[in-house]
């Protein structure tokens, strides 16, 4: 295998995939080859053939998605070759597995962009109707996660009782009602009052620190 | 009514009744009182925004969470994913998608023309909200709106809260337009779904409004059946702000 050029690699990934979308015997080792030097040799003229062999198949899990902007087959291949290291491609043991991954940055994709549409629009505050701009583009909500990372981490150290963390944790990061806590977490909190007392402490102790009280 | 004592009242209270636990002399007291009302809109506010600051904050990347759904992850890092889904039911939701990814053919491809509607997820606009119909016809108060959007199709809706037997509830005015600002056929069906679970159907009226009502608190998605797609709005969390 080592001998073959890129360009032979490729003829022969073309025709044993053939040969399997034909329902006949067919040998794998060529088509995962030419992933192995792409990721582990980091090859880029077999990468440049990954994508040509495979940008159809890619684009047609894309177009099965909803509303997708045009960049998601490069966006998919970008997210392949950012994820699967060296030693990552190594617990690879064929290449379906290999394009079952490559299938998930596809869909990896499509979650991200589903929450960054969400990101900054809490719905819950329709009632108070107050409106908050759309944000569906990733890297603007990945700023936003790392603020929110960041001021999560605050909160964290400004709390320094666990069960407020935990009640905080609950209620804001996860969003959940204070019943729906009790219902999940009756062993730690079985009594509603308890988890809206340590709410009422944890909040009180927020709206004081000079740093947050910008952001609230 | 007997007079409800205003010295009695704790900020636990007001924080309960913020957070949507009503007591029903609480509540009138609240409505007549200003300080107590007051304290009762701070929480909301308070609660709202480290909502917007928090929400989702810890949760995994998404690429973590492909990788774990091809154990691609060993020692503390599989442990940490796994300690997060116990309590996230946000990842384990995306998580379940994954998987479901992994169980088809990568080869496999998708029939043309037939099988399940498209499905197109709506985006959320950042203008202000058109004024509902509805609110005109029944005289609703209207207290916020959004405006989604999928293709030539926009979903505005709000949330009305109110209390009955079963406690606070909720209900969804829902007003659906088409590019052109017409309404879509009256009859069109709307479906509110908990996860796989069908909530409530309700058609459309001649204007394109919907309200669906008695739904307590959780997180929902609304569909909107088309003849050619279904128009998804993803992830309403009916709640109070607290």
């Amino acid at each position: 295998m080592d001998e073959l050029t890129i360009a032979e690699l490729s003829i022969h990934c073309k025709e044993e995939s053939a040969r399997y979308l034909r329902h006949e015997p067919h040998n794998d080792r060529f088509c995962f080859e030419l992933f192995r030097r792409a990721v582990v040799n980091r090859d880029e003229l077999a990468w440049a053939e990954i994508y040509n062999h495979y940008g159809g198949m890619v684009r047609r899990w894309v177009g099965n998605l909803p509303d997708v902007q045009d960049d998601g087959v490069t966006g998919a291949f970008e997210r392949f070759w950012r994820a699967i290291t060296p030693a990552k491609f190594e617990r690879f043991s064929s290449l379906p597995a290999i394009l079952q991954y490559l299938k998930l940055c596809v869909h990896t994709a499509e979650l991200d962009r589903r929450r960054a549409a969400r990101a900054v629009t809490p719905e819950q505050r329709l009632a108070e109707g107050q409106d908050f701009p759309a944000r569906d583009n990733p890297q603007e909500a990945a700023i936003q996660t790392v603020d929110s990372r960041a001021f999560w981490a605050m909160v964290q150290q400004i709390l320094d009782d666990s069960r407020e963390r935990r009640v905080i944790y609950l209620s804001y990061v996860l969003g959940m009602p204070p019943r729906v806590i009790c219902e999940r977490y009756a062993t730690v909190f079985p009594d509603i009052q308890e988890v809206y007392r340590l709410k009422r402490n944890a909040l009180e102790r927020l709206k004081r620190v000079p740093e947050l009280r910008m952001s609230l | 009514m007997e007079e409800f004592d205003h010295n009695k009242v704790t900020s636990v209270d007001l924080l309960a009744l913020a957070g949507g636990d009503p007591d029903a002399r609480l509540t009138a007291h609240v409505a007549s009182c200003t300080i107590c009302s007051q304290q009762v809109t701070d929480y909301k506010k308070l609660g709202g925004r480290l909502h917007d600051l928090l929400f989702r904050a810890d949760c995994l990347e998404t690429q973590t969470l492909a990788d774990y759904s091809m154990q691609l992850l060993t020692g503390e890092p599989e442990s940490t994913v796994r300690m997060h889904l116990a309590d996230c039911p946000f990842c384990a939701a995306e998580l379940t998608t994954l998987r479901e990814v992994l169980r088809s053919d990568p080869f496999e491809q998708p029939a043309a023309g037939f099988g399940a509607l498209k499905r197109l997820i709506a985006r959320l606009l950042p203008a202000p909200a058109p004024r509902l119909g509805l609110a005109g016809v029944r005289g609703v108060a209207v207290s916020g709106a959004r405006t989604y959007r999928a293709g030539d199709i926009s979903v505005s809706i709000s949330l009305q809260d109110t209390i009955s037997k079963a406690g606070r509830q909720w209900m969804l005015l829902v007003l659906v337009l088409n590019e052109e600002g017409e309404s879509i056929p009256s009859g069109t069906m709307t479906r509110l779904m908990q996860g796989a679970s069908l909530l409530a159907e309700e058609q459309l009226d001649e204007w394109g409004n919907v309200v669906i009502s008695d739904i307590p608190e959780g997180v929902y998605d609304l569909e909107v059946l088309l003849p050619a797609a279904i128009v998804v709005v993803e992830g309403i969390v009916v709640t109070a702000a607290l």
